[in-house]
Order: C-alpha cells, then structure tokens, then sequence
C-alpha cells in the first residue's frame, strides 16, 4: 500500500508552499492528499488512515490541537505521525500540543529542506 | 520539479469521470484511458481506435474509443498544460519562500554578531544557500586609498586575487558606482584585471550604507553559469543588511578600542598619580631632614640677643644660617653663619646640607675664618658642578670684647645698625664658594660691636622680594625697619623685617628662599 500524507492548512498559499516542498517524494509513489479545515481533515484521516499529517494549529471552528487530539485519543490512531505547525512566537502552545499527543511541533516560516527530510524520515524513505 | 504523469491527472480531477460519463453518451461508445505502461486509468480497454496524449513533446498515454474520442484526447493535454502549469507556479513560490525564510534567518543570525569578519563570512555562507557559486568574496573600501580588501572569501580562485580597487575591474566599477551587475561572460569583459583567473560568470552587488559605498559582494563561478536578475535582486538584499551589520560591527569596534584607550589612560593617570603622591612624601621628608639641619636652638650667647628665622620659597630651600660655639684661633668665640646656594627647591637644599656639612666638619681645624672660607671653597670646588656654587657670611665673635672677624663669600651686604643710628655695611671679602678655581684667597673684615648696635646677617631673598608690580623690597626699606627696632629682642626685629615683606609683596608668591639673623649686642 503507498505512503500517504495529509496537508492540512486552511491558507492556500501554505498549501501550496507545503505540497511543492513534499512534491518530489510522489515520484516515489508518495500519495499527496490535502485538506482545507479540521472537520475535511478528520474525515480524510479516518478515510485515508495517512501515514504523516503535517497539520496547521490557526485554524477556524476546529483547531489543529481538536484534530490531534480526536485522532490520538479518540480514534486512537496512534500510528499516525502528526506535526502541527504553529507561526513563531506561539510556542506556549508546544505544551498544548504535547498534551494533545503531537508527535512534532514546526514554527512557520519552516525551512522547506528540514520539512522535506522530517518527512523522508517519518515515512522511512 | 516531479514528472506530469495521466494517471494524476485523470485521478485528480474528480470532476472528470461524470464528464467522460457524458461525452460517452454523446459518442455512443466507451472511452478508455490508460497510461504508457499499459494500465488502466479509466475504463477499459476497448479495442477502439488510439488517440495519443502528448504533452510537452512526450506521449503521456492513450485514450481509446468511438471517433469523437480525440476530444478527450485533447482534453486530457489540455488539462496536463494546466497541471504543468500549476507546478510551475508551486515550484516559483516555494523558491520565493526559501529566500524570504532565507533573509529572515539571515537577519537574525546577523543580529548577534558583532565581529567584523564573521559578518562577512556569514553573509557568504547564507547567500550560497540560494545563489550557486564556486567562489565569493565580501572587498570593504579604503575611502582613502580606494582599495578593496577582502574581508572574507571562499572559494579556488577568488581568496588569492588582490588589487581589487575602486574604479578598475568589475568589482571595482560596482564599487565605484553603487550599482550592482551581472557579467555571464567574465573573460571577455575588457574590465576585468586579473588575467589569469578561471572565473566564468559573477554576480556584485555594492555593500551601500545609506549613499555612501563601504564594499562590494560578489558570487563567481568557474564552471558555465548564467546568473539572472533574481539572484541579483537577492543579493542586493542580503548586502543592505550585511552593510548595516559591518558599519555597527566597525562602530562597535571604536567603542571598544575607545573604552580600552580611556582604560588605558585612567591607569596612567592613577600611576602618575601614586609617583606624584609618591614624590611628594619624598619632599615632605626631604624638607623634614632640611628642617632639622637647622639648629634647633641657637646658642645662649652671654651679653647678646640672637634670633633667626628661614623661610623656603618652596619646600626646600637652598638657604642655611647657623650659629656655632666655636674657637678657629683658640677662645670661645661663636660662629654666626648665613649662606645661600644658587637655585632653588631640592636641588639647592641638597648642596646646602653637604655646605653645612663641610662647615661644621671644618670647624675647629683651621687657623682662622678666612682660611675656613678658603677651605671650604675648595672642598666646594672639587665636589660640585661648576655652575653650583654658595654665597656665605661668616662671622666669628669673640662675645666678651665685642670684636668680630667677618668674611663674605659673594655674600649680599650685612648691615651693622649702630646704637646711634648710623649703618655700616660690610661688604664681599672673596668670590661665592665653590664659584672659581681652588687656591684663591679670601680677605677678612673687622667688626666692633658695641652695647647696643645691631648685626644683620640675611640672604638675598630679603632684599629681592618683589610685590605685584616686580618692585623689589630693597635693602633701603630693611635698614629703615632695623633702625625703628634696634632696641627691640632680636626676635621681634626679625618678625617686624617678615612682616614688611609679606605686606610689601602683597599677593605676589616668595620668588627665593628668605632668612634673616638678628645679634644684638645688650646694652648694660
């Protein structure tokens, strides 16, 4: 079965940024898949069973740290490598995210090089 | 940038397969799509007649169907146009954030420093993260000389070149006017100065605080490279930072230097300081030593008030009185003595405490006063530079008659203030001690002093005391001070002459050293 991951940010310029970044890894049979809230990525999460979720925290009605948090305990998918990225200067909320059973916490701007080779690593490719 | 393939596209498009859906009724036939492999994108396979999907010269797959199929053909090339298109676009976005994240990181990294050359090497590290470069060098200006020094370099061939300079070659043209380039074709550029260099392409661009050029940056290649107008554009805005950072680094580092020289100059001072305090306990205790020269209480001469004072014009003097019992020709007799050194302060004490010395240690062995003087010369001579030299008045009484012998070395008048009024001067008998060549004679004077005349004995500081406007005391007016007082004590006498000059001087500072002795011969 092929590697997925799930991009979810409800901004379509770090959609895009982030699908670019990860873009060479689907020429490695790498399925890129992207959600635009929280309530698309839950149900892509429980759908796709993604193998990596780069997850965006800012997000209207439910929160990166609610889908997390859903899928860790509530779904209890904890095979699924979650990093939620948060803008800089919010890292009070790194103690949120480990509450929330994050696997990784990114500050935005992110280094596209680092995400990439983050993602190489999670997916063991 | 990943490979368009059919099967992304066909996948991706949700919206496609209800539009296939209809274009199949419209036909009347099944269309098919599958990919160069061979594997089924859509549909199945059908037998149908091919139509290829090019896109961007390569055959991506094939659709399969009734006639009206090459649409869809065509659509799906269409589509693939678009993906390629919106790749393109993601491929130059993410390229925009990688150097925004870039001059962010940058700024704060440069924040922190504030070493001239770590700036510079940082700047070069960072910028090769986006710009591709064999070589690279930071140059600063020299205003002055208009020279370009490197103050960080990488690379084969850049780090050996010098003579870069404001005016001449490329980087010195971007110096010298303030505009950034590109030249792709560095050996033929008719600029260029270093001939034998493999540099094939470079980007520069001026390091500019406000107006003003303090450098330039550049990035080369030795292998073919065709640097764009983004790339300087990059640089450009890496180099207004960079600048900004050197110019506080360059400021930051006359801040230090001028802590160090104020440091420097502070301890200096303190050292300057603790010798001053240093020399001025040597001087207190110097002029300690001087002071207790001096006799502590002139003898108790039966028949004769004597009273004496000196007053240094600074903190030692070159000044003596001394008042000896003594006998040169056999007797009891007193030796009364007023001598003044040439010069002032340490120096002239110095000479003075080796004049007491000799006068005292020759006192008892010569025959008379004049061969004490002679004596005494000699002994000055030998032992002294020729220009240090002491005036002396010497006078040797015999209490009980009232006669004296006196001999003046160079001395200022002494003063002989009779009983009635009358004043007799006793002038030099010989030249001042140690002055000329050994061996020359001194005369001897005789003096009478009767009940009631009064011998003045001073140096020169009494006379040649001056007031504000450089008049001098004068011999006249302490003559005139005597003749009131010679029945007064001797030491009222002295304390009246003091207290003239002190009011005649006024605000003037003593300019020499003063003493005064006062004999008084009793009336019975």
């Amino acid at each position: 079965m092929s590697l997925k991951i799930l991009i979810v940010d409800d901004e379509v310029h770090l959609r895009t940024l982030l699908h670019q970044t990860l873009e060479e890894l689907e020429d490695e049979g790498v399925e890129l898949h992207v959600a635009t809230n929280g309530e698309e990525a839950l149900a892509a999460i429980q759908t796709l069973q993604p193998n990596l979720v780069f997850l965006d925290v800012m997000m209207p009605k439910l929160s990166g740290f609610d889908v997390c948090e859903r899928t860790k305990k509530v779904l209890g998918l904890s095979n699924v490598y979650i990093v939620l990225l948060t803008a800089k200067g919010q890292e009070f909320d790194r103690q949120r995210g480990i509450e929330a059973g994050a696997d990784l916490y990114m500050t935005k701007p992110f280094d596209p090089d680092s995400l990439l080779m983050k993602a190489r690593d999670v997916l063991g490719i | 940038m990943a490979r368009i393939s059919l099967k992304q596209i066909v996948g991706a498009q949700n919206g496609l397969r209800p539009v296939v859906a209809a274009l199949e009724r419209a036909f009347g036939g099944a269309v098919a799509v599958e990919d160069t492999a061979g594997a089924s994108l859509l549909g199945t396979a059908n037998g149908g007649e091919r139509f290829a999907v090019v896109h961007d010269g390569k055959e991506l797959g094939w659709v399969s169907g009734p006639q009206g199929a090459e649409a869809v053909a065509d659509l799906l090339r269409f589509l693939a146009d678009k993906e390629s298109e919106r790749k393109a676009l993601g491929s130059e976005v993410l390229h925009l954030y990688r150097e925004v994240n870039l001059i962010y990181s940058f700024s704060e990294k440069l924040a922190a420093l504030l070493d001239l050359e770590r700036v510079a090497q940082l700047t070069l590290q960072e910028a090769r993260h986006l710009i591709v470069a064999t070589d690279g060098a930071i140059l600063l200006l020299d205003d002055e000389t208009g020279a370009l020094t490197a103050a960080a370099a990488f690379g084969d061939e850049l780090p050996g070149l010098s003579g870069f300079k404001r005016g001449t070659g490329i980087a010195g043209t971007v110096a010298a006017t303030g505009v950034g380039e590109i030249v792709n074709d560095v050996m033929g550029d008719p600029r260029r100065i270093n001939a034998v260099v493999d540099v094939r392409s470079l980007v520069c661009a001026p390091l500019k605080v406000g107006e003003q050029v303090i450098g330039v940056m550049m990035l080369a290649s030795t292998l073919p490279m065709a640097y764009e107008a983004r790339e300087l554009k990059l640089l450009n805005t890496l180099a207004l930072q960079t600048a900004t950072a050197i110019e506080n680094a360059r400021l930051f580092e006359r801040t230090v230097q001028a802590g160090h020289e104020r440091e420097r100059l502070l301890a200096l001072n303190k050292e300057a300081e603790v010798a001053r305090a240093g020399y001025e306990r040597e001087l207190e205790l110097a002029a300690t030593i001087q002071a207790d020269l001096f006799p502590a209480q002139l003898p108790a001469v039966a028949g004769y008030d004597l009273a004496a004072r000196n007053r240094p014009a600074r903190r030692c003097g070159g000044d003596y009185y001394d008042a000896i019992p003594a006998g040169t020709g056999g007797g009891a007799s007193v030796l009364l003595c007023v001598a003044d050194v040439s010069g002032k302060g340490l120096p002239a004490s110095l000479l003075m405490s080796h004049m007491q010395a000799t006068l005292r240690a020759l006192l008892g062995r010569t025959a008379s006063l004049q061969d004490l003087a002679g004596h005494a010369h000699d002994l000055l001579h030998g032992s002294t530079a020729d220009n240090k030299y002491v005036t002396a008045a010497l006078l040797e009484l015999t209490p009980a008659t009232g006669r004296a012998s006196y001999v003046s070395a160079g001395h200022i008048n002494s003063l002989v203030v009779k009983r009635n009024g009358d004043v007799v001067l006793l002038g030099s008998t010989g030249a001042p001690l140690g002055l000329l060549p050994p061996g020359l004679p001194y005369e001897t004077t005789m003096v009478d002093l009767e009940a009631g005349d009064c011998l003045i004995l001073c140096s020169d500081g009494v006379p040649d005391a001056q007031n504000e406007s450089d008049d001098e005391f004068g011999e006249s007016r302490l003559t005139a001070i005597v003749r009131d007082a010679r029945n007064e004590p001797s030491a009222e006498i002295v304390s009246r002459v003091f207290d003239a000059i002190d009011q005649f001087a006024g605000t003037a500072p003593q300019f020499d050293d003063i003493t005064l002795m006062v004999l008084r011969r009793l009336q019975d």
